[in-house]
This record gives C-alpha cells, sequence and structure tokens, in this order.
C-alpha cells in the first residue's frame, strides 16, 4: 500500500515514515472500519497538522503532538495515516513572543466565571 | 427523553459524567460527591462502576461516572458500557437525565471531538473545562461566552483540586431543565468534523497554549533513549523493593499481631473446638486476608503517585516495544513486575491497562511470575535437597536452582500470553494509543482517595472469599476429629490427627493421580493444604511429619522417609524436581483466585487460570522426573 501512494505521489507518504522534528498535515486514515474511526476520534482528521516528537528509546512507539496534546502511536497504526509532509508549522508559536504574565487560577475563574 | 417531563420532587436528579482519561474528570466527581462513592461492577463486564451522591440545593442527585474514554463508538464490550448507560440498556441503571462533559481547556481541540459526539446524543448537556489555569499559564486563551453560543450548551470552567467553580457548577447541575441545547447538531463525518472543530475553535477565538514549558524540559530526560531507560530500571527497582522488601516489616508485624490475637484467644477461651476455631480458623483466616494490604497500599501509592504526575505514560511508552513481543502493552509492565512479589496486588495493578483483552491476558499470566510465596517452598526443598557445593567460584549450585526457578516462570508467562494472545483471544484488538499528559503537581486529596478506595475493594470484594477460603480450609484440615492415642506425643498427635481429617483423607483419595510425579498422601495434604497459600506448605509438611520445626527436623524427616510397602524413598531427585516444577506452574493460591474473579467480575476465567496452570504444572512436573530419571 505504502509503495502505491511513492509511486504516485512522492510526498504522500504515511506517519510512520516521518522522522522525529517534522511536521505533517493528515490526508486520510487508510483503513476503515472501528481502528479508523478510533484514530479519527484521537484526532487524526483530514487537514489536522501533527508533529513528531520523539521515538521511544527501544524505537517504537513514537510520540506525535496534535490538537493540543501529545499522542504515542506504534508504527503499525501510524502506517495507516496517510500525511502530507509540511514546513515545520509550530516552530511560529515557539519562537513567538512570551505572552502576558499568567494570572491567577483563582483570578482566573473569579474574572471569567461571570460569562458561565 | 425529554428532561422537563421529570417531576422536580420525585427521584433523584441522575447526571451522567464523560469525559477522557486525563481530563480531570475523577479529580472532579470527588470534588462534587467527596467520598461517598459506591463502587461496583456493571454487568458482565470488568469495567468498575461508581456513583456518587450529592445535594444540590434541597434536590438530590446521582452523578454516574462512567469510564474514561476519546470516543462514544466503543471499540470493545468494556468500553460499550458507555453507549449502553446512555441509552439505557444496562440492567439496574437507569440513563441520566443530564450530561456533563469534562473536558481540558489545553487540549480543546482534541476533546471537542467527544464533545461533539456527545452533543449529537442530543440531552440536556453541561460543559466543565479544567485546567483553565494551565491554558492562561501557558499563554493560551477562549472566550468562554462565546464557546458557550457556539455550542450552544453552558460552560462552568473549574479548577478541580482547588475546588474552585465548583459551587457555580453545582448551582447550574440543580436545573439541567434551563439548560440551552444547541439549535443545530454536530456533523457526524469525518472532514466535516474536522471543520465543525475548526469553525468552534475560530468561533470563540481559542489561542492554542504553547507546549508545556516544564514538560517538555523533564522529557527530555525521562524518555532520553539512555536517561530514560535508566530512570525506567530505577523506578521499577522501586516497585519490586518496595512490594519484596519495604513492605515486609508491616506484613511481620500484622503477622505478629495475629499470632499474639491467636494466643489470647486461646488463653481467654476454654481448650477444645471453640478456641481452635477462633484461634486458627477465624483468626488465621483474617490474618490471611488484612497480610496483603501493605503490599497493596505501598503499590498503589506509588503507582497512583506516577500515574497522577504523568510518570506512568512514559513508563509505558519506553517499555511498550518489549511488551509488545509477547502481544502485551506497555502499561502491562508493572502488572507483570509486581506479579514477582505477589500476584494479587499485581493483578489489581492490570486496570491500567485499558485493552479489555490485553489485560485479561495479563491477568492471566501474572500468577506465573515467581512470587515470594513460593520461596519458602523452593528454600525446604533446595536446602533439603540440592547440595550446597560450588559449581564455579563463588556460585553455589543451590543458588543456580534458584535462579533457574526465578527465571523458568517469566519465561513460560511469555509463551503463555503469546499463545493466548493467538488462540483463545485473537484479533487486532484495539490500537495501541497512549496519551502522554502534561507533568502535574499530584492532588494529595485525589491520590489518598484512589490508594483507599483500591485496598478498601480488595477488603471487600477479594478479602471475603478469602476469608471463605480459608475457614474451608482449616475445616477440611479439622474434621473429623479423631483424639489421638494418649501416649503420643503433642506433634505426633498433631499428625495423627491430620492424618484422619478430611484434607487426609482427601490427600489418600488423590494419591493415584499424583503417583506419576511420584507424590503420595503427604505430599497431597500438602498441595490441598497450599491452596490457602504456597507457603502453608511447608508449615502443613512440618505437621504431617509430626516436626517440632518446620526448619532442621523437618528437613531430616523428609530426607529420611521411605514408602510403607517398598521401602524406597519418597524424596528422590526426580520427585523433588517434580515438586518443584509443580510449584513452579500450579496455581497454588485462593486469595489469586479471589483476586482474579473480583476483577474479571466472573468465575469463569479463575477456573480458567487455575487449570491451565494446573496442567502445566503436571505436565511439566512429569517431564521435569522423567528427564531426572532418564538423566540418572
Amino acid at each position: 500500500m505504502k509503495s502505491d501512494f511513492n509511486i504516485k505521489n512522492a510526498q504522500e507518504i504515511t506517519l510512520a515514515e516521518m522522522l522525529p522534528g517534522e511536521s505533517a498535515i493528515v490526508e486520510e486514515v487508510l483503513v476503515e472500519g472501528p481502528l479508523g474511526r478510533r484514530l479519527m476520534d484521537l484526532g487524526l482528521l483530514p487537514k489536522t497538522r501533527i508533529r513528531v516528537l520523539r521515538r521511544s528509546p527501544l524505537g517504537d512507539p513514537t510520540v506525535y503532538a496534535l490538537r493540543g496534546y501529545q499522542l504515542c502511536l506504534r508504527t503499525g497504526d501510524a502506517s495507516m495515516v496517510r500525511v502530507r509532509p509540511a514546513a515545520d508549522l509550530d516552530a511560529e508559536a515557539v519562537s513567538s513572543p512570551p505572552a502576558a504574565p499568567a494570572p491567577s487560577a483563582e483570578r482566573w475563574i473569579r474574572t471569567h466565571s461571570g460569562s458561565a | 427523553m425529554s428532561a422537563a417531563s421529570v417531576p422536580r420532587s420525585a427521584a433523584p436528579l441522575r447526571l451522567g459524567l464523560i469525559g477522557s482519561p486525563n481530563s480531570g474528570k475523577t479529580t472532579l466527581f470527588n470534588a462534587l460527591t467527596g467520598l461517598r462513592a459506591k463502587v461496583g461492577n456493571y454487568p458482565g463486564v470488568t469495567v468498575e462502576r461508581r456513583e456518587g451522591v450529592l445535594e444540590l440545593g434541597g434536590r438530590r442527585a446521582v452523578v454516574i461516572d462512567l469510564p474514561g474514554t476519546y470516543s462514544l463508538d466503543p471499540m470493545s464490550p468494556d468500553e460499550a458500557v458507555v453507549t449502553q448507560v446512555l441509552a439505557g440498556e444496562v440492567e439496574s441503571v437507569m440513563a441520566p437525565e443530564a450530561l456533563i462533559i469534562v473536558a481540558d481547556a489545553c487540549s480543546l481541540e482534541r476533546s471537542l471531538l467527544l464533545i461533539g459526539q456527545v452533543l449529537i446524543e442530543d440531552r440536556p448537556t453541561c460543559l466543565v473545562l479544567t485546567m483553565m489555569d494551565e491554558l492562561a499559564a501557558r499563554g493560551g486563551s477562549l472566550d468562554i461566552g462565546r464557546l458557550e453560543a457556539a455550542l450552544g450548551i453552558p460552560i462552568v470552567p473549574v479548577v478541580g483540586h482547588k475546588g474552585l467553580g465548583v459551587r457555580e457548577l453545582r448551582a447550574r447541575l440543580a436545573d439541567p431543565e434551563s439548560w440551552s441545547r444547541p439549535p443545530v447538531l454536530p456533523p457526524t463525518d469525518g472532514s466535516q468534523r474536522a471543520a465543525w472543530v475548526d469553525s468552534v475553535m475560530t468561533a470563540c477565538e481559542a489561542q492554542r497554549p504553547r507546549a508545556h514549558a516544564l514538560t517538555e524540559r523533564i522529557d527530555r530526560v525521562v524518555v532520553h533513549p539512555i536517561l530514560g531507560s535508566l530512570l525506567f530500571l530505577a523506578v521499577m527497582v522501586t516497585f519490586f523493593q518496595l512490594i519484596f522488601a519495604w513492605a515486609t516489616p508491616a506484613m511481620d508485624w500484622i503477622d505478629g499481631a495475629m499470632g499474639a490475637a491467636s494466643e489470647a484467644a486461646r488463653a481467654g477461651l476454654p481448650a477444645g473446638l471453640p478456641a481452635d476455631f477462633v484461634a486458627d480458623g477465624l483468626i488465621a483466616g483474617v490474618g490471611s486476608v488484612v497480610i496483603f494490604l501493605p503490599q497493596i497500599v505501598l503499590l498503589f501509592a506509588l503507582l497512583y503517585l506516577l500515574e497522577d504526575v504523568g510518570y506512568m505514560a512514559r513508563a509505558a511508552f519506553v517499555v511498550d516495544r518489549a511488551m509488545a513481543r509477547i502481544g502485551l502493552e506497555g502499561r502491562a509492565f508493572v502488572a507483570l513486575l509486581s506479579s514477582f512479589a505477589c500476584a494479587v496486588p499485581g493483578i489489581m495493578a492490570t486496570r491500567t491497562v485499558p485493552s479489555p483483552r490485553d489485560r485479561l491476558v495479563t491477568i492471566l499470566v501474572a500468577p506465573l511470575m515467581t512470587c515470594s510465596a513460593r520461596l519458602p517452598v523452593y528454600a525446604l526443598l533446595i536446602g533439603a535437597f540440592v547440595p550446597a557445593e560450588r559449581v564455579f567460584g563463588p556460585i553455589g549450585l543451590q543458588g543456580l536452582v534458584l535462579f533457574a526457578l526465578y527465571f523458568i516462570a517469566p519465561l513460560a508467562a511469555m509463551m503463555v500470553a503469546a499463545v493466548l494472545r493467538r488462540s483463545l483471544l485473537p484479533g487486532e484488538g484495539m490500537p495501541f494509543t497512549l496519551e502522554l499528559p502534561s507533568y502535574r503537581v499530584p492532588g494529595l486529596k485525589l491520590w489518598l482517595s484512589q490508594v483507599w478506595g483500591s485496598a478498601w475493594a480488595f477488603l471487600r470484594r477479594a478479602g471475603t472469599i478469602i476469608l471463605l477460603a480459608s475457614m474451608v480450609l482449616w475445616m477440611l484440615l479439622t474434621f473429623p476429629r479423631v483424639p489421638a492415642p494418649a501416649d503420643l506425643s503433642p506433634h505426633e498427635a498433631a499428625a495423627y490427627s491430620l492424618e484422619r481429617s478430611a484434607a487426609g483423607r482427601i490427600g489418600k483419595a488423590i494419591e493415584p493421580a499424583i503417583e506419576p510425579l511420584g507424590f503420595d498422601w503427604k505430599i497431597g495434604v500438602g498441595l490441598l493444604a497450599s491452596l490457602a497459600a504456597r507457603e502453608v506448605f511447608v508449615s502443613t509438611l512440618a505437621q504431617v511429619y509430626a516436626s517440632e520445626d518446620p526448619d532442621a527436623s523437618l528437613r531430616a524427616a523428609i530426607r529420611a522417609d521411605t514408602h510403607p510397602e517398598t521401602g524406597e524413598k519418597i524424596f528422590t531427585a526426580p520427585t523433588v524436581a517434580a515438586l518443584l516444577t509443580f510449584f513452579v506452574f500450579a496455581l497454588q493460591c485462593t486469595s489469586t483466585i479471589a483476586t482474579i474473579a473480583r476483577e474479571t467480575n466472573s468465575w469463569r476465567w479463575p477456573a480458567f487460570a487455575f487449570g491451565y496452570m494446573l496442567a502445566l504444572a503436571f505436565g511439566c512436573a512429569w517431564l521435569a522426573r522423567t528427564l531426572t530419571l532418564a538423566l540418572a
């Protein structure tokens, strides 16, 4: 399956082939049924930005950052997700100027719970 | 079902609490209901059922804490519980009238997928956003008013462990009839769902938080190829040490206290059956339950501490590949390691494995690990029959035999796990999905309630079965009471009575069955009694052989014992090899059986575990005997 995509379009690879530090955009989940639905429920929906963070010391599984959280997937499951490599979209977020000092939790709730 | 049709003063309001793991759901549940949670099981599955009662301004409400999930689309019978409870399909559980979704504000973009699925349920729903303080600290923000407008449901921000916002939430919960409902339900199709999430994120002007800086820094060490592996080893050695060694003083203390209580009962009661019953049956039975508490409390104290901090997910991440080789996953590692000390806390620790299939395989192989109760049996037999000679350097033959016994077991466990995964419990199962949460300072109250919950669950559920089983075994070893001739010494009298008890008779009755292994009825009685706990084998043999102490004189007695008809030695090298091998594999432990029954919520799996381990024990013991015979 993987080689098919490589022949059609070198830009389209699976998540399993991405290296730590690289970013990509999810194109589609290549498996149907419960497994495919679960991968989508975990946030691997089309157009989702995803970044490879690091591999386990033993080489598998791998941690990915997507939708504001960190998810580990084994290589087998990651190869079910077709992605399009992308420039490191998170680089700007990392270098963005620091935000204003964080308000304390108490003050946060007091000022924001009025609207709830 | 329309909530408006529920009369205000009638049955308590039923609220379903839904959220993904790490969303702060348990903290919120505790903050709402205090420690008055009722814990049980859903019929037919291994999922824990937790409900708590709370008063909402004169109105009583029941909060049903649904199992943590990332999706309402179930992949296993255990996950299906959430959807079945929502549909009112679970026996004795009425469908909740209103739902509370708990979501971590920092990962709202992910949580919206679950929120969308819950909204499609189309019943009164309230969203609780946790970790708003962390969102702000990481430079993220969102407009709650706009998010309410975008989703069409009320939203309450809380900081659960500080109790902030809980009062506002309680005020909200009292009146689900007044909650706004979404005008249009979210889409169900893949790419439309992604677009819906994007539109909601845009509508509430969400600023995504920066990566958690502290988590990034800690993870540079914790999942580093070398440092991370070393840390993992250190943590696992601590786990092992905790259960194997550090629990010992408390266990010795309990042992001593139970001994003292037995003696006090004997002194206080007239000699005879009532005193025997209280001292040897009742108090010893209670002792056999309480003795597990130090290990369980210590194991879960460390387990939940590391879980709440966020380390357990990293540990699973580090070790997953090794576990994948035997068809299991990283989270099963702690359970298997703990089982080297004792299978009871080990089996309870499998609760951290989300896939029911993986969890069941782990439970079924955990009793194969060389637990500490096997050690006294090994020590007796190796001490009595393996020559204390040096093999090379300081390495002795006795040590090598012990080493071999310790390492056959996990090898067998790996093979059994692989076989079970392929035969009885096959299939792809669930994908291995593990969230690495941000590191957090754990809440003391949550931690204490988790540890207490485990200890109490063990006492109430497994403890009662263990108590009952140890009473039955005591009766088998005591009745019928045949008075010994007066000229016998107390030790000989005890041996005389034991031979004529029900246990002695059963030992003789099963002699033909165990004869191929070279075992006689005395070993049979020992095997029967060791069902209470493996080390009881030693004290029972001491009683059978009328030994004054279970060390020197028992070793001498079993070495000298001969067959009454043939005059041959009972404990020959092949018999000892068979007996040691038998103890490696057999599930000689009612406490483990009771714990498997409690954790799997059925008697089918403990029966299966007992059966396959007995078959393995018999087969391997016979093989060991045959091989030793051939070599000799």
